[in-house]
């Protein structure tokens, strides 16, 4: 079995019919060029673009060169061979596809008899890429060190003893690939990465009031870094890929404190890995009030549009014996304005409050809003009171 | 591959034969190429493995999930090494291996880790030893199948003042591997987790394969492996009589609680080990009773109530959720009577804990509808009615039929905003707990009876919504 599924069959011509069309003598010589190098192009999404170095040996004159594939999936529009060379030397002629064969024939010109050295590139099918992190954090959970992988899956039928693996057009470095094997290769890796750890309780998505006989609901706890050099990073995005992060211990060991999907970040760009949820941190909201104000009656007395006050009460509890920071999101349907807000927040959207809210260890705090929904409709238009 | 089994330890029963099927072959490949016309590879195999040093299992309990550290210390030949890894059999999760170098990496690096076609459950580390060496290494795995229950035990004294806990963790081993002498750590704590281990652990391909034509190269596959052979780790396990019940250390990391069991476990596949996590004593308890008709119904729930705080006897760490049997001591050594069990959750320290023992029979709660009127009606210009006033006044009598003081709570779900209460006689207190949720709080002696009276009006008007009348 040949190691190779791709070939190259390389016929020159030995005489050419005076006429200018091309036709070959029944002695033939057969050149197999062997592969220099590959290189393997990986865009996450993106089929894996295969660019061969080889040399072609040429004659002066117009050379058929057969290019096919057995038992790997190429697509067949996707082939292109590019000679290094200036156009006036060697050029591409045309490509020819001959019938139901995975090949095709390029004719390439030759000014004179030369070794050609071509770049042949092509998509290839079965062979794909993703990204792996791993992240240490050191017990204070100031820092952390971030690692990469690249997890190379190669089922394409064809092996690569030497390639050239670019990640994203702006990593490189030199692996094999065999057909079957999944390889990892670490290919990034930075310390003293800073970390913030943030807790984040959305009222859109959280239990208002905690059920007292049922487990308590976690506040989802995670990790946020940036990709800048101030932060070790900055000098290419991270890809997204699966992010499993660990926090040193005092035993010389490390836990598991969870995975996430990490979404490509830009240069510049932050990102927040939700690693767990804290149940050391507890949230309760309760509606106090709500009380109807502006009623706008028809004719036959019934209320058509109304305002309304609402009274809400959020119960912050910190059971950890240490500091942390609770970023508390709160939606507010439709049009509304505030009344009363005891706590600063940021308006993160329309209906979204944002309050950054400190908690010293053990600390309890009682958070009253107090807004007024506006413009509330009755009857036919109240399913706009949301929007 | 068949898993691997041998002796572990005098005696000889069959509970003491233990299955391995995690094996690790360290091949240097100069030392492989010589070997290979040899009949075998037992000298490659006696001279680069000294055997496992160290093993820490970290198991989770909300998720199917423990982290193994598994501790060697290798010889490395100078140039290319590959270590092979294997785990046939087992629960391992292929992706969440990872080799960790110990000792210094000047002389030692990591290339990278293969899962060679055709081979499950399969992979190998190539590593580059500028020269011959001796470097300890951690290979890091997640399995599943490993998990602990925490449960808990409460002797409530005879005069119901006070309380003895013991809390024990019950850690049971069904991963296909056994763990002997293995640092066993516990987690409390929910993490974050894509996939489940237990899935990952069965893909055919550790992460899958793209989609792709039909070609397989057997034959290629085959020569790659070829050469490997695999390392079986033998040895006998001492097993280990302690004198004393293993303590338990407690630790916060991040978000979660790490509990280290005191020295070295052996965990066989299929078997489970019970611990001792802690015992307290003197704990203040207090009986309270809730009534709340729409969660609870009719009859009064028994609560004992507890903090875990250190003036309390507790609060040393937080309590994992597990279930809680609870007993009254009865004055006599010995005797005892069952009060209730229920199951807790997550308890952080500093946390009120307020047991459901199920409902009372010494404590009643009746509520009874005395009066009901309909007020201010209000008509629209066609003479439909479009609102009135529903009054409404409530008695509820508290009867207290058991020996102790009761310290009881009713809450009172009104079930609309545009309520108000009014005429309230107590002879305890009362708070708004939300704009339609009352509760009263009431202290019975043994044997008393108390009432409650309110009125509650409640206006409905025809103003928010088509049919929605309030």
């Amino acid at each position: 079995m040949k190691p190779w599924q791709i070939t190259i069959i390389f016929i020159v011509a030995l005489t050419l019919l005076a006429s200018g069309s091309l036709a070959f003598a029944r002695t033939r010589l057969v050149v197999l060029p062997a592969r220099d190098a590959a290189v393997l192009r990986l865009a996450k999404g993106l089929p894996t673009l295969v660019q061969e170095n080889r040399v072609l040996t040429l004659s002066k004159g117009v050379n058929p060169v057969d290019f096919s594939w057995q038992g790997v999936a190429i697509d067949p529009a996707s082939i292109i061979l590019c000679p290094l060379t200036g156009p006036d030397e060697a050029r591409l002629l045309s490509v020819s596809y001959p019938p139901g064969e995975n090949a095709l024939v390029w004719e390439v010109y030759s000014s004179t008899d030369r070794e050609l050295p071509v770049v042949i590139s092509y998509l290839l099918q079965g062979i794909d890429h993703l990204v792996t992190h791993e992240a240490l954090a050191d017990a204070a959970e100031r820092q952390m060190t971030l690692s990469s992988r690249l997890v190379l899956r190669n089922f394409s039928g064809e092996n690569f003893p030497r390639a050239l693996i670019t990640l994203d057009q702006d990593t490189e470095f030199a692996s094999l690939s065999r057909t079957g094997e999944t390889r990892q290769i670490r290919f990034f890796e930075s310390a003293g990465i800073p970390i913030e750890k943030t807790y984040v309780w959305d009222s859109s998505a959280m239990p208002h009031v905690p059920d007292p006989d049922g487990p308590a609901p976690g506040i989802p706890m995670g990790y946020e870094i940036r990709n800048t050099s101030e932060a070790g990073l900055g000098q290419h995005h991270l890809s997204g890929g699966k992010t499993r992060v660990f926090q040193q211990d005092s035993q010389g060991s490390s836990i598991f404190l969870g995975e996430n999907q990490m979404d490509p970040v830009p240069v510049k760009d932050r990102t927040l890995l939700i690693l767990g949820d804290s149940r050391d941190i507890q949230v309760t909201l309760r509606r106090m009030k709500t009380r109807k104000t502006n009623t706008r009656k028809n004719k036959a007395g019934a209320v058509q549009v109304y305002d309304e006050i609402v009274e809400d009460k959020f119960l912050v509890e910190n059971f950890k014996s240490a500091p942390g920071t609770l970023t508390l999101r709160h939606v507010i349907p439709g049009q509304w304005e505030p009344v009363d807000m005891e706590h600063p927040y940021t308006l993160k959207a329309h209906d979204t409050l944002e309050f950054d809210i400190h908690l010293a260890p053990g600390e309890k705090k009682s958070i009253s809003l107090s807004y007024k929904r506006l413009n509330l409709f009755t009857g036919r238009f109240s399913r706009y009171n949301r929007f | 591959m068949r898993p691997f089994q041998f002796k572990a330890g005098p005696g000889g029963g069959s509970r003491h034969w233990m299955r391995k099927n995690i094996q690790l072959a360290v091949l240097p490949i100069l030392a492989l190429c010589l070997v290979l016309p040899a009949a075998g590879f037992a000298k490659i195999d006696l001279s680069t493995l000294s055997g496992r040093d160290n093993v820490q299992i970290t198991i989770y309990k909300s998720r199917d999930l423990t982290l193994v550290r598994d501790s060697r210390t290798l010889q490395f030949a100078k140039g290319d090494n590959r270590i092979q890894f294997s785990w046939a059999n087992t629960r391992i999760d292929p992706t969440s291996l990872a080799l960790e170098l110990k000792t210094s990496t000047d002389l030692v690096s990591v290339k990278d880790m293969v899962y060679p076609p055709g081979a499950k459950d399969l992979a190998i580390w190539h590593i580059q030893a500028k020269q011959a060496c001796q470097a300890q290494i951690d290979i890091l795995y997640f399995t599943s199948k490993l998990s602990w229950q925490s449960y808990y035990m409460a002797f409530v004294s005879p005069d119901g003042r006070t309380m003895d806990l013991k809390g024990y963790v019950r850690v049971t081993n069904q991963s296909g591997e056994d763990y002997a002498r293995a640092q066993t750590r516990l987690v409390v704590g929910k993490v974050s987790l894509l996939d489940k281990i237990a899935d990952l652990a069965g893909q055919r391909y550790p992460f899958g394969r793209p989609d792709l034509m039909n070609a397989k190269d057997q034959a290629m596959r085959a020569a790659y492996a070829d050469g490997m052979t695999l390392l079986k780790e033998v040895g006998a396990v001492k097993r280990s009589v302690p004198a004393r019940p293993k303590k338990i250390t407690k630790q916060g990391m991040s978000e979660y609680f790490l509990f280290t069991i005191e020295g070295r476990q052996t965990i066989e596949d299929k078997w489970s080990r019970r611990l001792v996590s802690f015992e307290a004593r003197d704990i203040p308890v207090t009986d309270t009773y809730t009534f709340e008709a729409e969660r609870y119904g009719a009859q009064a729930i028994h609560r004992l109530v507890f903090h875990n705080k250190k003036e309390d006897s507790l609060g040393a760490a937080p309590l994992p959720g597990g279930a809680i049997k609870v007993y009254q001591s009865l004055g006599s050594p010995g005797a005892l009577a069952f009060k209730g069990a229920d199951t807790t959750d997550y308890i952080p320290v500093g946390k009120q804990v307020a047991l459901n023992l199920g409902p009372s029979r010494d404590v009643t709660v009746t509520p009874r509808l005395m009066k009901l009127e309909k007020a201010n009606l209000i008509f629209d210009a066609k003479g439909n009615i479009t609102g009135f006033d529903d009054i409404r006044d409530i008695k509820i009598t508290l009867a207290n039929y058991s020996g102790k003081t009761a310290a009881l709570e009713v809450i009172r779900n009104i079930q609309s905003p545009n309520s108000r209460l009014s005429r309230v006689e107590t002879q305890g207190r009362v708070e708004q707990t939300d704009q339609d949720t009352f509760t009263f709080y009431n202290m019975l002696a043994p044997g008393q009876t108390q009432t409650i009276q309110y009125r509650v009006t409640i206006q409905y008007r025809v103003t928010i919504q088509r049919g929605d009348a309030r």
